[in-house]
């Protein structure tokens, strides 16, 4: 429930963009919500792991077929044994950490991109074009996301590009309400209308003055998002609509090992088990960074 | 023991329960009939396999079936022809005017005998044709059948308010006269040698006075058949139930109370529904899935070949204009290259577990087939040979180059069918050996198999290789469809199966002239000549011969697989079928 | 509140008309209806020129537009292209299902996680906090065609072969014995519990944030102080206020009961409106997509403004405007 998490912290305080004590007392805030930091530091590591990949493991053991080594139990060559084609499930596992986290990000930073114009500039402007831009956003909240999902996929054809844009047009709008709420408070506060008085234009009091100061919300929204990207995918991969093979990713590896859920059972537990820990530990710094953004949680 | 000797008398029976098969496809060739000839090789393992008592077992008991797709209408003329999957559904309900047996023969149903020149059932001029209906058979709800629903039947396909999809055959029909109830006379516009197959082969009738006061619609939610079972409910997304018609015109009633088709969308739950005996038949499965339902106690897995097979297509020519080759694939050189670059035996042997051959052409497993065609073998030097005299020279990064061009292309086939994936990602790798890179560019089926004009990938020409699975929907060996210049879909004219934008001046003088050869041996001749010359230009790569993949519980009794219209061939017995 | 509800009544028919027309062209872009017609060589050039042409797919797409928008201004939603029935019957025979379905899981999810949400929150930190918020996070982690499918292979397909009882795979009910509610009850099981515990993951985590914010607020901490017991405290004052989120979350949530869980139904065979979707979608059938698309945002619209009228009722703060 997104909207809660972010209501939630969407009255902090005025600060300028150039105030790191909130920023540092936060950390200190984040440092004690144990879980939260566990995750950041899993999350660090798999990051590190995707970007790393090429230097760790050769991407031919992840797209190359073998044919002859079909289904392999773990071994020694195989540390997570093989997959349908004779493919390393290990080395599929890190390349699709680079697919899928790019995914998970990419959406979250469209997310972010759409629902902060929308959200600031209805906000800012308000009259019609705060009414077009608000009725946008309602029309898409009204529409089921995985029928939209669907429809999207099939008309830009499958791809991480696809999955990029789609999961990121669908997941803009409660963002773009906050905002659009905090923009609407903040326009009347002294310091914005004190930029406004000398004759500071439109997109830089936006940029300058409001944003910073609405800069929680977006980033408890980013976190969480990320780790709902990663379900999505999944979902969208189910379908058949996911990032096309050869290359690989969380959720076509658990969609391709789907059929060999009875007799090759360890093929589907991987990637699962995959998805699972990122989504857990992203959530967690997530959990982590509402409470330390959060000022009222500060005194705990 | 007890099983050899039963598959013994299975064989014999049927041998000789067959005509001299050369003599029929003789007789019937003459008429554009074909005999399919599925007996040997891979239709008698899999019927073998499967070969029960001929003795008829207990009535009682009620099968269920599970199908990943039910069909659209249960009226036969909306579902896009006798032998598509929706219509497997439909057969139990609706006796045919000729069936396909498990030997792949035509024997009459509704007719007394099937039509041919010598019984005088067609005229010399191949014009007439005298329909012969059996007595006293009766609509479920106890009116006779007669020859005026044959009429009927006619006036309504080609009425267009109707909206049949399949008019193929019947709007060849000039007229009909009924003289008396169980006799039917009709007349062609022309000689049109697909007739039989196209229109009796299968085909079902419409009961006159049911449908005339029924909407499409309606009929297709409460049908009224002829057929050993009768129609008891459609739940859509659900289930649709089938119980024995009492009242049925032969001797030998259905056995099964009652006959359930379920349906289960996924695929695995198809897969833990057999295992748990939720249902008795599974139907479909993919090819990933034969090991998983290979060793299941109490069910057999029946794996049978069918005359369609899947097709890697190549772009001969652009999009915007037909007559302007293709920038990559318009090289006869380069086809031949990547055919001889895929090594389809290993993906058969792999993926497929061996089940299936590599393909030749449309008329694979038919008697028309040109078994003096060899497919290009798997040899990745001669590939790359052929691409060096083709002008594509290894480029720096291990991908060949002409004139600044990187030999890299798109491939596109239906996204979420695990086994094309698959063989997609075999494809890619042996491409990459000889020095070509193969984008995959997918799409779902629901656009893949759109339109030209609605960016239908299979046909549409803006991917640079299609993969699908095509092949004859009737027994006749009309290849016109399929390879004739007029054929090639564009703009202006959409619809045509050449999709490749093959165009070859004596490919179609061959193909014009098979559709009025009245003389067998002659028509053979032009056909096996044309498949040489669609060989010859590798429009295409034939992948492998599809087969299709059914579970049964061992409690069912009495299933012969046929292999013609592999679904469809599974319930052409069906009033046989029992429960132990 | 007569004149705002009915000015927010107006406002929706041209948010519908919005959502028409994206989901329109979206739908429409995405699939083509002859792909249901797919390689079938029984149908000759002419049959797909004339098939074409009967339903105006050679026509523009936005003509194609007007054509829907026409029949639907005379209540028409059309029929389905692939069957032939009328849309809204469709949606008709399939809406009990998924009521059926979501329905049950609406309820497990509101019995269950209020209570663990509100222990949570009134003993935070404690061991009891951690498991509920630990395991909320971990349902809440979960694919869901994972989870299903894990289910299926361990109390079907598993069961079976170790001689336990075992649940049933898919479907609503045993065709052989004909449907009875003890048969729908054991076909349910499975599905309501996949998809009960993931909505409970983000309810728990939901009212335990917006009980934790209530009880840190000023008017608690007076109750207390005041000395008014405990119990009072939590049900009188706090309960009250997380009530508010709580009725944005079920309000949120009621359309979903109505478009049904797609993945589920489509795992377990759940003959729901989710599948008829995806069902459809494979074919490009775009009367039943709009139908289904417009019906539940119909419904999304409604339950929002229900959503604000019940928002006044509990909040006296909140007045129309």
């Amino acid at each position: 429930m997104p909207q809660s998490t972010l209501a939630s912290v969407s009255n902090s305080t005025a600060v300028h963009a150039d105030a790191p004590s909130i920023w540092l007392l936060a950390w200190r805030r984040f440092r004690r919500h144990k879980a939260g930091l566990v995750g950041l530091v899993v999350v660090l590591i798999e990051i590190a792991i995707a970007i790393s990949a090429p230097v760790l493991i050769p991407r031919d053991l992840a797209i190359d077929p073998n044919p002859l080594n079909i289904l392999e139990r773990p071994s020694a060559a195989h540390w997570l044994g093989t997959d349908e084609v004779g493919r390393d499930i290990f080395a599929r596992l890190i390349y699709a950490s680079r697919i899928s986290l790019s995914i998970g990000f990419l959406a979250v930073a469209m997310a972010i991109l759409v629902g902060t114009s929308v959200g600031s500039l209805a906000g800012y402007f308000g009259g019609w074009l705060d009414n077009v831009l608000m009725r946008v956003t309602d029309a898409m909240l009204s529409i089921p996301t995985l029928f939209f999902l669907i429809v999207l996929s099939v008309t830009l054809g499958p791809s991480v590009r696809t999955m990029v844009i789609v999961i990121g047009l669908l997941s803009w709008m409660e963002l773009a309400r906050i905002i659009r709420a905090n923009v609407l408070s903040l326009k009347r506060r002294e310091f914005v209308e004190a930029a406004q008085t000398i004759g500071a234009r439109a997109p830089t009091v936006i940029m300058r003055h409001i944003l910073p100061n609405t800069l929680a919300p977006i980033v408890v929204a980013a976190t969480l998002g990320v780790g709902n990207a990663l379900l999505v995918e999944a979902s969208v991969s189910y379908l058949g609509l996911g990032v096309q093979p050869p290359d690989p990713s969380w959720g076509n590896m658990l969609y391709n090992a789907q059929s060999y859920v009875f007799n090759a059972p360890w093929i589907t537990l991987y990637p699962g088990l995959m998805i699972l820990v990122t989504v857990l530990s992203i959530n967690f710094v997530g959990d982590g960074l509402r409470d330390a953004l959060d000022p009222r949680m500060k005194d705990r | 023991m007890k099983t050899s000797k039963h598959m013994e008398t299975v064989t014999a029976g049927s041998e000789a329960n067959r005509i001299d098969r050369r003599e029929l496809v003789k007789v019937m060739t003459a008429l554009g009939l074909a005999v399919p000839a599925f007996g040997a090789g891979l239709a008698g393992s899999g019927r073998a396999a499967l070969a029960q008592d001929t003795a008829r077992g207990e009535p009682g008991g009620a099968v269920v079936v599970g199908v990943y797709q039910e069909p659209n209408s249960l009226n036969f003329l909306l579902t896009g022809g006798p032998i598509s999957f929706a219509s497997m559904q439909l057969t139990p309900l609706f006796e045919p005017m000729i069936r396909y047996n498990a030997d792949g023969v035509m024997e009459p149903r509704l007719l007394t005998e099937i039509p041919t020149v010598d019984n005088g059932g067609v005229s010399e001029d191949g014009l007439t044709y005298t329909l012969t209906f059996v007595p006293d058979v009766t609509w479920h709800d106890g009116t006779p059948f007669t020859a005026n629903d044959f009429r009927f039947t006619w006036e309504w396909i080609m009425d267009p308010a109707n909206q049949a999809q399949a008019t193929a055959g019947w709007a060849e029909i000039e007229s009909v006269e009924v003289p008396d109830d169980l006799t039917a006379v009709v007349t062609l516009k022309g000689l049109y040698l697909p007739f039989v197959s196209e229109a009796l082969g299968w085909n079902p009738l419409l009961p006159e006075h049911v449908q005339s006061t029924m909407s499409t619609e309606e009929f297709g939610r409460q049908p009224v058949g002829n057929g050993p079972f009768r129609f008891v409910e459609w739940i859509p997304g659900d289930h649709l139930t089938f119980a024995r018609y009492e009242e049925y015109f032969r001797p030998e009633k259905a056995l099964l109370d009652r006959l359930i088709f379920k349906v289960v969308p996924d695929r695995n739950t198809v897969i833990a529904q057999a295992k748990t005996g939720d249902i008795q038949l599974g139907i479909d499965y993919t090819e990933a899935q034969i090991p998983e339902m290979e060793n299941v106690p109490g069910v057999t897995l029946i794996i049978s070949p069918s005359q369609i097979y899947e097709r890697y297509h190549f772009t001969m020519v652009t999009r915007e204009d037909a007559s302007v080759p293709h920038p990559i694939f318009g090289d006869i050189t380069v086809r031949k290259a990547l055919t001889h670059a895929i090594d389809r035996q290993t993906i058969i042997d792999q993926i497929l577990f061996g089940r299936t051959e590599i393909a030749r052409n449309e008329l694979d497993n038919t008697p028309y087939e040109n078994a003096g065609i060899i497919p290009f073998p798997f040899d990745p030097e001669e590939a790359k040979r052929l691409l060096d005299e083709a002008g594509w020279a290894a480029g720096a990064d291990g991908i060949r180059e002409k004139d600044g061009q990187k030999f890299t292309f798109t491939h596109g086939t239906t996204s979420g069918n695990q086994t094309r994936e698959t063989i997609q990602a075999l494809v890619q790798a042996n491409l990459r050996d000889v020095g070509v890179e193969m984008t995959i560019a997918n799409q779902p089926a629901s656009r893949f198999f759109g339109g030209f004009n609605d960016g239908g990938g299979w046909l549409d020409r803006s991917l640079d290789m299609v993969g699908f699975t095509n092949g004859l929907s009737s027994s006749d060996p009309n290849l016109r469809p399929f390879w004739h210049t007029e054929s090639i879909p564009t703009t202006e004219k959409p619809n045509g199966f050449n999709h490749s934008g093959l165009s070859n001046p004596d490919l179609d003088q061959l193909l014009d002239d098979q559709l009025t050869e009245l003389d067998d041996a002659a028509r053979l001749e032009l056909l096996k000549q044309a498949q040489q010359i669609v060989h010859d230009e590798v429009p295409m790569i034939p992948m492998y011969d599809r087969v299709t993949i059914n579970s049964v519980s061992d409690r069912v009794k009495g299933i012969q697989m046929s292999p013609f219209g592999a679904i469809t061939g599974l319930v052409w017995n069906i009033a046989d079928w029992s429960m132990e | 509140m007569g004149q705002y509800v009915a000015r927010r009544l107006l406002q929706a028919i041209p948010l519908l008309f919005l959502i028409s027309v994206i989901s329109f062209m979206l739908i429409r872009l995405s699939g083509d209806p002859m792909s249901m017609y797919g390689q079938s060589s029984a149908l000759t050039a002419e049959d797909r020129d004339r098939i074409m042409a009967q339903h105006g797919w050679d026509k523009p797409k936005p003509i194609q537009y007007l054509f829907w928008l026409r029949d639907l201004a005379r209540g028409d939603l059309g029929s389905s292209l692939y069957t032939y029935q009328p849309v809204t019957q469709m949606i008709w025979e399939k809406l009990p299902n998924t009521l059926i379905l979501m329905g049950t899981v609406f309820v497990v999810t509101i019995v269950v996680s209020i209570p663990l949400a509100i222990v949570s929150a009134l003993r935070q930190y404690s061991t009891l906090d951690y498991l509920i918020t630990g395991a909320s996070f971990f349902a809440f982690a979960l694919p869901t065609f994972w989870l299903g499918l894990v289910c299926i292979m361990i109390f079907s397909v598993k069961f079976k072969e170790w001689g336990l009882p075992y649940m049933p795979a898919g479907g609503m009910y045993d065709l052989v014995e004909g449907p009875s509610l003890p048969g729908l009850v054991k076909h349910l099981v499975m599905p309501a519990l996949v998809l009960s515990v993931v909505s409970m993951a983000s309810y728990i985590r939901y009212l335990r944030a917006s009980m934790l914010e209530v009880l840190r607020d000023d008017y608690i901490r007076t109750a207390r102080a005041k000395g008014l017991p405990e119990l009072a405290v939590t049900w009188r004052h706090a309960f009250r206020n997380a009530l508010i989120p709580l009725v944005t979350l079920i309000t949120m949530n009621i359309p979903l009961i109505f478009s049904g869980a797609l993945i589920t139904e489509q795992v377990f065979a759940w003959p729901g409106m989710g599948r008829l979707f995806v069902d459809h979608a494979n074919r490009g059938d775009y009367p039943v997509l709009m139908g289904l698309v417009l019906t539940v945002s119909v419904l999304v619209i409604f339950f929002n403004l229900v959503a604000d009228i019940a928002y006044a009722a509990i909040d006296p703060r909140i007045r129309f405007q």
